[in-house]
Order: structure tokens, then sequence, then C-alpha cells
């Protein structure tokens, strides 16, 4: 009477056995062709030559171009200007990344991991343009584990800092360094944009979100 | 609006999540008791819950036993758990083997929220299915003080009642209703009750002290010899080693030491948030007044580029154009989708594709979802509302947006060149794990498996699956059902498909899926369906996209296989076949209703509920009763069982439609057993219907 039957639980996922596959069908699994790759250590991080990055990328093509350090992952990298829409403007890295700006200010992300799937940027945008200080409240959307949009509400207080001199790439002016500060609930973050005199943010430092951190744009050509 | 809730999930993607959540509402814990549920005690119950959509495992060990759990925070005041215990040399009468084992199913409602000054309250069922080894009732109240200390104390029956009662509530049935596995209902809170009690102090985020007062006699274990018990009070510490895990050591009895280890997770919270997937092809805007040009129409060839176009495009996304219905101010493009799990992700990609591809004049876009060649849903865009809306929220776009069933593609629209016939094929390893056999209650095997998918022509599928068993034990379950059931044996052998280390075919079939009709879906199988079964199979769904009910209807033909896993069958014949109706319940939960006719040849019907995430992830369990008698049927009574589905995209960030499934069934008998026929029109269909994508629509711009 007590004896217990056996159960079979075919594993999809495979757990720890599972190795890699091969074929057309998506098996979940890692392909045999991608294991080199995943098996290998990354190499250790080195300091990136951001001079030598930007002088490629520049060499490589006549679009505008902006140079990219994501601070967190030790990433560096150039963006180039795929796409207009309006006023947002598309940059795409070699390996399928994207950055949606507004005159300077990120507004959206693809493929970063936690994206910023879009924002409200208005009222900072015209006082950056504008180099003036003020209080703004902007938002941020992001997709939760289930796929819903959150919404990251920040009250900020801009102000207006010194002139610097600012170079990278085809691109050397002066301009005014912007801070904004900004808190939603228990969060804080501060980016900084340096705009030069025709409004235009021709460098920026701005946080992207508790997962990426902080994000560094530095624009090489207009 | 729904500002609040991205804490919740960054702070749980963040630092370690807090073992103590608030001092206040719904009492949450993260720690998880010897019976794995949550709670901060050790052997008793308390009040507190753990994080709503918690999955945990928790395998502790102490006085000869070894009790392995699965808890389900259900909602978040109800959870519920199935354990699974082997206790060495504990002696029950008729019972031979020298480890015992059983299985028990828990029940936990809270019933009060805790307040500023008055206590969390939680009623709960221990072991309430069953033999009842660890049947016990409780009431418990638990009560905050500060944000460290949390004393627990409450009232039990049956083991809980054991020791040192105050008092009886009637007198407590000991005989089994029926054969086992019917709830025990009329023991409940009935007998002889206990006090009981205890304290939790958190005295960092990751160490935690605990002491108990226990009701629980430990009687039975007692008088195996196993335990001596010299005194009520259990004394034990955990530590959270990470987000995932936590151990815990206790003494126990004044006599005994014991140890825990339990593994958490949260569906709520995959890898990555949004996924990692590589952007999409961003959308393109026409230029002002370029709408107006319909030169296109008249060049040579022009339909023809432009399809070429538009597949290349798709193929970069990982989409397949199957069609494309080229008019000059309207299109619809006909995709499959071997790539997103979320449809509305594979539908906003098609849709940026359509933008950066079609003719200016094309105003109205349409992409119309194809699974196994069949059109199943449809979603019309205006371009200019695609080019407006892309940097908006995505319940801009979604309210443009049009939903229908796909049926005018399956009449109007003609494949592109080159798509049909098509060969697909993968080689990949697999684990098969097999438990609750008492002989050896954790078998596994590794093997490799060969599958190949053929497909003929639109909704013509020609598909096999090849596989073998390379090592481990899982060829030697030896097990058969008890002597004296007349029910014909159509499952409880499964083991003897498992002995051979030879290939066998684990599927080879043909398919033809069909639109017959508006919202109407078909399916005919034939073939080698499943593992143990071959023959007929067929189906007809009807499913609205945007109705909460669907109904179905399957009829079958099958012989049993030969127990080699080749082309032979035995002499068992069956006409199976149920209806079904299935329904979407809101916040996430979905029930079906199968009536019908099981492999025994048995009538009766199977009741499952699912609690299911818009991120793929499916929690139920399901239960089935026939015309078979409780004891025809033998131990169990009845057929019953706990199923998970994990979308891998989940785990790995980034989009697949591979899922792992898991069955629980804690006992594999005859009765109210279904054919499993892969394809089942349900599954395939409704991921792409409006409710689903809904459910998911914030990936749209993903």
């Amino acid at each position: 009477m007590r004896y217990l039957r056996s159960l079979i639980i075919a594993l999809g996922m495979g757990g720890a056995l599972a190795i890699a596959g091969c074929g057309s069908i998506d098996t979940g699994m890692p392909s045999i062709q991608s294991l080199p790759k995943l098996l290998k250590k990354p190499a250790p991080a080195v300091l990136a030559d951001e001079g030598a990055i930007a002088a490629e990328a520049l060499a490589r093509t006549p679009l505008p171009s902006t140079l990219v350090v994501i601070e967190g992952r030790k990433t560096t990298t150039t963006v180039l200007l795929i796409e207009q829409n309006g006023i947002y403007e598309t940059w795409a890295s070699s390996d399928r990344r994207t950055i949606t700006l507004v005159n300077g200010m990120i507004t959206a992300t693809r493929g970063l991991g936690q994206d910023i799937m879009s924002s409200e940027t208005g009222a900072s945008r015209e006082l950056l343009a504008a180099r003036r200080g003020g209080v703004v409240q902007r938002t941020q959307r992001y997709l939760d584990g289930e796929n819903q949009t959150v919404e990251l509400v920040a009250d900020c207080q801009i102000t207006r800092g010194g002139t610097f001199k600012v170079a990278a790439g085809e691109i050397s002016t002066s301009a005014v360094l912007m801070q904004e500060r900004c808190s939603a609930e228990d969060t804080q973050f501060a980016n900084e944009y340096s705009v030069d005199s025709r409004g235009r943010v021709v460098q920026s430092r701005q946080w992207l979100g508790p997962r990426n951190g902080y994000i560094t744009l530095k624009r090489l050509r207009f | 609006m729904m500002k609040s809730s991205i804490y919740y999930s960054l702070a749980v993607m963040g630092a370690l999540s807090p073992a103590i959540a608030s001092a206040q509402g719904t009492t949450i814990s993260t720690r998880l008791n010897t019976y794995g549920e949550a709670g901060g005690l050790i052997d008793m119950p308390t009040a507190e819950v753990a994080p709503d959509a918690q999955l945990s495992t928790t395998v502790s060990h102490g006085a000869s036993s070894t009790r392995t759990t699965l808890t389900f925070q259900i909602l978040p005041r109800l959870s519920g758990s199935f354990r699974y215990v082997g206790i060495k040399g504990l002696i029950v009468p008729g019972y031979t083997l020298p480890t015992y084992y059983d299985r028990s199913f828990d029940l936990r409602y809270q019933l009060i929220k805790e307040g500023t000054y008055r206590p969390a309250v939680a009623v709960g069922l221990r072991d309430f299915i069953g033999t009842g080894l660890y049947g016990s009732e409780y009431i418990v109240a638990t009560k905050s003080v500060g944000p460290s200390l949390r004393f627990s104390a409450g009232v039990g029956w049956g083991r809980l009642g054991s020791f040192n009662s105050f008092a009886s509530s009637g007198t407590r049935p000991t005989g089994l209703l029926g054969a086992g596995g019917i709830p025990n209902y009329d023991r409940w809170f009935r007998g002889p009750m206990a006090a009981f009690g205890g304290v939790s102090y958190q005295a960092t985020d990751r160490l935690s002290f605990k002491i108990e007062y226990s009701s629980d006699s430990y009687a039975q274990e007692a008088a195996s010899g196993l335990v001596t018990r010299k005194s009520p009070w259990n004394f034990g510490v955990n530590y959270q080693v990470n987000k995932t895990m936590s151990v815990a050591a206790y003494a126990l009895h004044g006599e005994e030491v014991g140890a825990l280890v339990s593994f958490a997770l949260n569906p709520k919270t995959p890898g990555v948030p949004g996924g990692t997937e590589t952007a999409p092809q961003p959308v393109s805007v026409r230029a002002a007044g370029s709408a107006a040009d319909l030169g296109w129409t008249v060049e040579p060839n022009s339909q023809a580029n432009i399809r070429q176009t538009v597949a290349q495009s798709m193929s970069a996304e990982g989409l397949v154009l199957e069609g494309l219905d080229l008019q000059p101010t309207s299109a619809e493009a006909v995709v499959r989708n071997p790539r997103y799990d979320i449809s509305a992700q594979a539908v906003g990609r098609a849709a940026r594709v359509l933008s950066r591809t079609l003719p200016a004049s094309v105003e109205t876009v349409t992409v119309t979802q194809a699974v196994n060649g069949v059109p199943t849903s449809s979603v019309t865009f205006r371009r200019s509302d695609l080019e407006a809306l892309e940097h908006a929220p995505a319940t801009a776009i979604l309210s443009r947006a049009s939903f229908s069933d796909g049926s005018k593609a399956w009449r109007s629209i003609n494949a592109v060149d080159g798509i049909y016939p098509r060969l697909s094929w993968g080689l990949s390893p697999f684990t098969k794990l097999s438990v609750f056999d008492p002989d050896n209650p954790v078998r596994f095997g590794f093997g490799a498996r060969l599958k190949g998918q053929y497909h003929i022509a639109p909704g013509w599928l020609a598909s096999g699956s090849l596989a073998m068993v390379l090592g481990g034990n899982i060829t030697g379950i030896r097990r058969v059902r008890p002597p004296g059931l007349t029910v014909p044996v159509v499952r409880s052998d499964y083991g003897r498909y498992e002995r051979t280390n030879k290939p066998k075919i684990e599927h080879l079939t043909l398919a033809k899926f069909g639109h017959p009709g508006p919202n109407l879906y078909s399916r005919i199988t034939v073939g080698y369906l499943e593992p143990m079964y071959a023959g007929i199979s067929g189906e007809l769904l009807w499913k609205q996209p945007s109705n909460r009910l669907a109904l179905g209807v399957e009829m079958n033909y099958v012989g049993k296989r030969n127990y080699d896993g080749m082309f032979g069958l035995q002499n068992y014949r069956v006409a199976t076949g149920h209806v079904s109706a299935y329904y979407d319940l809101g916040n996430g939960f979905h029930t079906q209703l199968d009536v019908g006719r099981y492999l025994a040849g048995d009538y009766g019907a199977t009741l499952s509920l699912d609690r299911e995430f818009a991120n793929g992830w499916r929690i139920g369990a399901y239960a089935t009763k026939t015309n078979i008698s409780s004891t025809a049927f033998g131990e169990g009574s009845f057929d019953k069982g706990i199923r998970i589905s994990v979308p891998l995209s989940w785990a790995f960030g980034s989009p697949t439609k591979v899922r792992s499934n898991t069955v629980i069934q804690p006992l594999t008998r005859d009765g109210g057993s279904r054919l499993n026929v892969n394809d089942r029109l349900y599954d395939t269909v409704r991921s792409t219907h409006q409710s689903q994508m809904i459910n998911s629509w914030g990936k749209f711009w993903r």
C-alpha cells in the first residue's frame, strides 16, 4: 500500500549537465560554435585609451560620432548617429546597442540591460539649452521583471557652473558646466552636461539606472 | 502611478533583500523553517509570509528525518507546500524498506495582517492530504517588536497538539479516507490541542537566532527509537549566504542536532529586467510629402524587390517573413517568430522593420503572426502612429493598435518563395530526473537528443525526436504497480520505457495545422505521438483574440507502444479525448477544465489552476477524478500534481522560446491519465493573442 511511485521529470533545461547544442532548432542552450567564447575568461579590464578609440572611429566614418564610456562595466566604445525621428536621435554601437538622445540628453537606451524605455525630459532640456538653472521634474521609464512599465519620477535642481575648455575628437570649444541633481524617493543621482555657446551638449555624464550606473558621452564630431 | 513599484524591483535586483521587509503589514520573512515554510522558527509555524510569488526549496535534516519541501507563495497571504520526507528506521506497520518515505501537502493563509498593536494571524494545515504523518492544524499569531524581534504563539492540533495538550476538541479519527490522497477533513482541528511559540531575533542582515517551545512530541519517531525527546525547547541559528541561499543549524529536543539549506527565487525577479538582447532597428520616418508618391506601383519587379528587402530586414531581427500582401496604401506581413518568447516584442520589431522598408505610400501596416504556418493573430497600425509614438510610453501605441484573428491572411496571402519546404534540426544534451521511487528516491539520466522538423508547406509539419540515455541510473527503475488492481496499465509502467540504453523514438509525427474559420484553429497529428503511445490525434479550438474564454475539443485513437521505444505496438488500443474550457480569471490566474475519456478508458474531468506571470513563468496544480473508484485507483485515490514552467529567457536575459517544464506528480497511476501530444493548440495560439500580448506590451518598443 505504501510503496511510492517514482516520476520522470524531463528537465528541458538540462540543469548543470547541459553543455551545448548545435543545429537550427533553438534548444535554449549555447551553441557549440559559441562555446570557445563562453569558456574564455574575460580579459582583465585595462584603462581604454579614449584618444585612440576616438581617432579610429573618426577615421572609419564621416558620420557624426560620440564616444561612450560606461563606468560600471569599464566599457569604452563609439556610437554613430543612425536615425533621426523628430528631435530624437538614435545612436548605435557596432554591437547593436543604441542610445537615444535629445540634444545630448539620454531619453532611451536599448541593449544595455535594464534599459531606459522612454523619458520625459522637456523642462531639463530647455534649461540646458539656455544654460540656465532651475527646478524641474523628469521621468524615466523602465521594464520590471514582469515586463511591466515602471516610472522613476525625479525632482531635479539644475545649476549653472563655471566655463571650461572641452576637447574630444574634432571638437574643441569652451562650454558651461551644468549640473542636474535629482532625487526620487530613496534614489539620488547627479548628471553633468557641458553646454557650448550654441546651447548644444558637447559632453555629459548621465545616470542610466541602478544597474548600469553612470555613462559618459563625449561628442567627437558634429 | 506605478512609481513605487520600481523600488521593489530595483531593491531585489540590487542588494540583498532585507530579511524583514516591514515591521507591519504582511509580516514578510525570507527565512524558511524545517518544514520549508516561511517563518523564523524551527519546527513550529509562524504567521509570517514569504514575499509574493517566492518559490523555495528547503532540505532539512535532523532526528533521522530528511525533509525536502517546495513552497510557493501563491498569493500575498496564501502559500502552499509540497514535501517529500524520508525517515530512516521509522517503524510503520506493513512497510518493509529501511527508510520510510512519505509526501505531504500544506496550505497556510494569513487571516489578519499585522498592525501597530495587533499581531498577524495565520491558519494552516500541514500534511492535509494522505497518510498524515505530519498531519496537524494550527492557528498562530506573530508580532514584531522593533525591526529585529518577532514573537510567535499559537495553538496546534494533531502532531502540533501532541505534547502537553491543555484541552481537546472532539476525537481525532485515525483512519484514511479512500485510499489516501484525499483531504483528511474529518481530522481537521479535532483532538488534543497544545500551545507552542517562539522568538526570532535578526542580529544582522544575514544572521538570525531563534528559540522555540515545541508542541510536537515526536511520538512516532520516539516509538521507533529514533528520537529521545528530552526537552520541548529547540534552538537555531540561520545564515543568509546570498540572495537565493541560506543555511541553518539547530539544537533539537535537548538531544539532537539538525541542519538546513534552502534556495529561494522569485519569478518576478529575472536576471536582467528588460533583457540584454541587442537593440531593434529604429523606426524610419518618411519624408514630408513622400506618402503621395505611388510611382513604385508601376515599376517592374517592385513587389518582388520590396518583399526581398523586407525579408532581409526581418531576418536581422531573427524573424522570418512568410508572406507579404502589398497594396498601394496598405500592407500585411505574415511573420514567423522563432526567437521572441514575448510576442509583443516580435510584433514591435516587425513593425519597425516595415516602417523602414515599405514604400512611403503605405500607411496601414498589419503584422500577422504565423505559428506552424498558420496565421493566428494580426495587429494593425497606422504607420504615422509608429513614427509619432516610437519614443512615447508603450501604452500610447497600444491604444492605436487594432487586433484581429489573422484569418484574412490565411485566405489571401501567398508564401514568400523559398520558405517552404524547410528543414531544421538540433542536437543537444538532456537530463532526466526520476524522484519518489522508494528503492532510490532520486534517479537521473543524461543523454543526447536529436530533433528534426521538416516544414513541408504552410501548416504541414513532419517532426521527430530521437533520444539516447548515455549515463545515470534512470534505466534501473524496477518498481511496478502493486498487484490486485484491475485498471489497464497505461502509465504506471513508464519505468519500463526508461530501461533501454538504446536510441528511442520519442516522437515521429506528421501534423496539419489549420485555421478553418474565424476564431477556429485545427490540428491533426498522426504517428508516434509520445514515448508511450502512437496513433492519431485531432483537435479543434475556438478562441477569440480578446475573449477570456476559449473552448476546445480533442479526439484521439491510440495504441500503446512497445517498451523498446521503436516502431512496434502492444495490444492495448483506446479512444480518448476531451472537451476543454480555458478561462483567464484575471490577475495572472488561469484555469482549465477538461471533461472526457482518459487513457484507461475511464471517464472524468481534470481541473487545473495556474498562476502565470507576464514574463512567462507558470506555477500551478491540477487534479483529475474519474469514474475509477479510489480503491481501484490505488494509493493516492485520484491523480493530482504540481507543474512549473520556466521560460529560459527569464534565466538568461535574452529572448528564447524554450522553456523548462516540470510536472511533480507524487504518484504515477493509471486512472485519469492523459495522452501527451505536441503542439496542443491553446498554448501555441494564445501567446500571439491580444490578451497575452497586452500583459507584456512594455516589450513592444524593446
